[in-house]
C-alpha cells in the first residue's frame, strides 16, 4: 500500500464509529421528514391539512408555503449534517501523541493534507448521494416538483459553508498540541458556522420590492404586493409564493458555490501542508 | 553498498532556547554500531535533545548529521532509515497488531512483515487484542516490534523502558543487544535508570541542567571516576580541585574524585571504591552545591 492509502486506511478505522454515528443521526433526520410527509399524504396530519380552506390565492400561497418549507427545510438540514466532517483522526493523534510520532515517520506533510482533502471530497461526495436520494423520496411523497437547479444551489450554498468553516478551522486544528487547544479549535468551528450561517440569513432577509408569486406549478399569482410575509419565512429559499426575495442570493450564490468549493479545497491542501510541516516548541 | 560514517548521530553546538530552560551547547557523537546511553534526571534535558535530533523542534543554534546527513534537509530520507520509541505508545487504542503492521508497512519501504510477525511470536502479542487492552509492557514490546521491524540503522528511544517491570526490561535490553549484532545497527537511548544502561550501553552521555556533564565511553567513565571512602577529618585533606562532590553522612564522606589512577597515587592511604553510573550522575547532578547529604 501506498503511504497515502495506508493514511486513509489508518484515518478511516479511527474515524469509523463517528462517521457512522453522524451517518446513522442524518439517516434519522432524513427519515424524521420522510414520516412528517408520509402522515400529511396519508397519516393523521392528512386530516388536518384537508381541512384547510384554500378560497383564494393568499391562501394557496400559504398552502404552498407549508410544504415547501418541509422539502427545503430538510434539504438544508441534510445538506448540513452530511456535509459535516468528523475531527475524530485529528482529535485522537493529539490524544495520543500520534502528531509528534508522525514526524518521525517517513511520511510528507503533502501525504497529511491530502488525507484531509480526500476526506473532504468523499463528505461531499456522500452529502450529494444523500441529498438527491432524500430530494427523490420527498418530492415523490409530497408530489411536488422542486426545481432542481435551485434545490442543487441550496444543497450547494450549505456544503460551501461547512466547507468554509473547515477552511479556517483545520489550521487551528492542525496547531493544537493536546485536547485544550484541540477543544478551543472546535469551539472556534461552531463560531465560524454561527457567524456564516448568521450573515446569510442577514444577506436574504434583505427587502425586494417587488416580489413574484408562483404556484406549485410555476404559474404566477395575483396577490398583492403589500402581503406580509410572517418572519419565520425569511430565511426560507421559496421558489413558489413567497421566497422570491432570497432567491437572488441563492442564484448568485449557488452559481459561485461549487468553484468556491474547489477553490476552497485546492487552497486548504496548501494551507494544510504548510501547517503538518510545522514544528512547535 | 555500506555509506561512509563514523556516528550515526553527530551533535555539534546545539542550542534550544525555552523560557526558563536553554539546552546549552550540546556537543555529543553516536558512533555507528554502538550503543549509547543518555542520562540524566527528570527534566534535565534529555526528551528535549532528542526532540532536536528527530527534528520535532526546531533547534536556535548548531548543527545535527545523522549518518552524516542534515537532520532537516535530509529528513525523509533519515526517517526511513531510523525508528523512534517514545515512552508513552503514541498509537490509537482501537487498532490492533495487525493493523499497525498494515500501517508501518505502507510507511516503509523496507517493512518486514516476516520479521514484525516473529517479533509478535517473540513478545508473545496476540494480534487481535485491541491495543486499548494491552498492558503498558505489551504496548512497548508493540512499539519496539514496529521499531525493529523496517531495518532502521538507527534506533532512537526517549525513556523507553522507563516504568516496564525488570522482567520485561531485561527481555527488551536482550532484544538491543541483538539488534546490534549487525554493526551497521545504532541505538541512542535515554533514561533515568542507570542499571540497563550499566548493563548495554558502550558510551554515556551524561547531561543535566541542559549541559553536557560528561560524554564518553562507558568503561572509561567508570574507570576513570572513584568514591573515597573516608573520616570527615581525611576528606579535609583532599585538594578540592580533585573533588567532583561530597556526600556527607552521620559516619563520615563519600568523596567522588576524577583520575582514578593519579588519585590513588596521591592519597594512597584512603580506600577507593568503584562506583556505579548512579552514583556519578548523582555526584555530578550536586557538583554545584560540593557537600551534599
Amino acid at each position: 500500500m501506498s503511504k497515502l492509502k495506508v493514511l486513509m486506511y489508518r484515518d478511516f478505522i479511527i474515524s469509523f464509529k463517528g462517521k457512522f454515528l453522524l451517518l446513522f443521526g442524518t439517516v434519522n433526520f432524513m427519515l424524521f421528514y420522510w414520516l412528517v410527509a408520509l402522515s400529511i399524504k396519508i397519516g393523521n396530519l392528512k386530516e388536518a391539512f384537508s381541512a384547510i380552506e384554500i378560497n383564494n390565492a393568499e391562501d394557496a400561497a400559504m398552502f404552498s408555503f407549508i410544504m415547501n418549507v418541509i422539502f427545503y427545510a430538510s434539504v438544508v438540514g441534510i445538506a448540513y449534517f452530511t456535509s459535516q466532517v468528523t475531527y475524530t483522526t485529528i482529535i485522537s493523534d493529539v490524544n495520543t501523541n500520534w502528531r509528534t510520532f508522525a514526524f518521525t515517520l517517513p511520511c510528507s506533510s503533502t501525504d497529511k493534507a491530502l488525507v484531509l482533502m480526500i476526506n473532504r471530497i468523499t463528505t461531499i461526495i456522500k452529502s450529494f448521494l444523500l441529498s438527491v436520494l432524500n430530494c427523490i423520496v420527498l418530492s415523490s411523497i409530497l408530489e411536488l416538483k422542486p426545481n432542481i437547479g435551485f434545490t442543487f444551489k441550496l444543497w450547494a450554498v450549505v456544503v460551501l459553508l461547512n466547507t468554509f468553516a473547515d477552511f479556517l478551522t483545520f489550521p487551528f486544528i492542525l496547531k493544537a498540541r493536546d485536547k485544550k487547544e484541540v477543544n478551543a479549535a472546535t469551539f472556534i468551528r461552531i463560531l465560524i458556522l454561527i457567524v456564516l450561517f448568521m450573515s446569510v440569513i442577514f444577506l436574504v432577509k434583505l427587502p425586494n420590492d417587488k416580489i413574484v408569486y408562483l404556484n406549485m406549478k410555476g404559474v404566477k399569482l395575483d396577490i398583492p404586493q403589500n402581503l406580509e410575509i410572517p418572519p419565520e419565512s425569511w430565511i426560507m429559499p421559496v421558489e413558489n409564493p413567497m421566497f422570491a426575495n432570497c432567491a437572488a442570493f441563492f442564484d448568485v450564490m449557488g452559481v459561485l458555490a461549487i468553484p468556491l468549493i474547489i477553490a476552497l479545497l485546492i487552497c486548504g491542501l496548501f494551507v494544510n501542508k504548510r501547517m503538518a510541516e510545522r514544528r512547535y516548541d | 553498498m555500506s555509506e561512509i560514517f563514523e556516528n550515526a548521530i553527530e551533535l555539534k553546538n546545539v542550542t534550544k532556547k525555552y523560557d526558563g530552560f536553554t539546552l546549552d551547547n550540546i556537543n555529543f557523537n553516536v558512533p555507528k554500531g554502538s550503543i549509547m546511553g543518555f542520562i540524566g534526571q527528570n527534566g534535565a534535558g534529555k526528551t528535549t535533545t532528542i526532540r532536536s535530533i528527530l527534528n520535532l523542534v526546531p533547534i536556535d543554534e548548531g548543527e545535527i548529521k545523522m549518518f552524516g546527513l542534515d537532520h532537516k534537509k535530509d529528513e525523509r530520507e533519515i526517517k526511513e532509515r531510523i525508528a523512534v520509541v517514545f515512552d508513552e505508545l503514541p498509537f490509537h487504542d482501537i487498532f490492533n497488531a495487525n493493523h499497525m503492521g498494515k500501517i508501518f508497512g505502507g510507511l516503509y519501504k523496507d517493512w518486514n512483515n516476516q520479521k514484525y510477525t516473529e517479533y509478535l511470536d517473540m513478545f508473545q502479542l496476540p494480534r487481535k487484542k485491541k491495543i486499548g487492552n494491552f498492558s503498558k509492557g505489551m504496548k512497548m514490546k508493540l512499539q519496539i516490534a514496529c521499531a525493529l521491524s523496517h531495518n532502521a540503522e538507527l534506533l532512537v528511544m526517549d525513556e523507553a523502558t522507563t516504568g516496564l517491570d525488570p522482567v520485561v526490561r531485561n527481555e527488551i535490553l536482550d532484544i538491543f543487544l541483538e539488534y546490534l549484532q549487525n554493526e551497521e545497527h545504532s541505538i541512542l537511548m535515554s533514561s533515568h535508570i542507570t542499571s540497563d544502561l550499566e548493563k548495554i550501553a558502550d558510551s554515556v552521555t551524561f547531561i543535566d541542567k541542559g549541559k553536557i556533564l560528561i560524554s564518553g565511553y562507558k568503561d572509561d567513565i567508570l574507570a576513570d571516576h572513584s568514591v573515597i571512602k573516608c573520616t570527615k577529618n581525611d576528606y579535609k585533606d583532599i585538594d578540592s580541585s580533585d573533588i567532583v562532590s561530597v556526600r556527607l553522612n552521620d559516619f563520615g564522606a563519600e568523596v567522588m574524585v576524577r583520575n582514578s589512577d593519579e588519585m590513588k597515587r596521591k592519597y594512597s592511604g584512603l580506600v577507593f571504591d568503584r562506583t556505579t553510573l548512579e552514583e556519578i550522575m548523582v555526584y555530578y547532578v550536586n557538583k554545584s552545591k560540593k557537600e551534599w547529604r
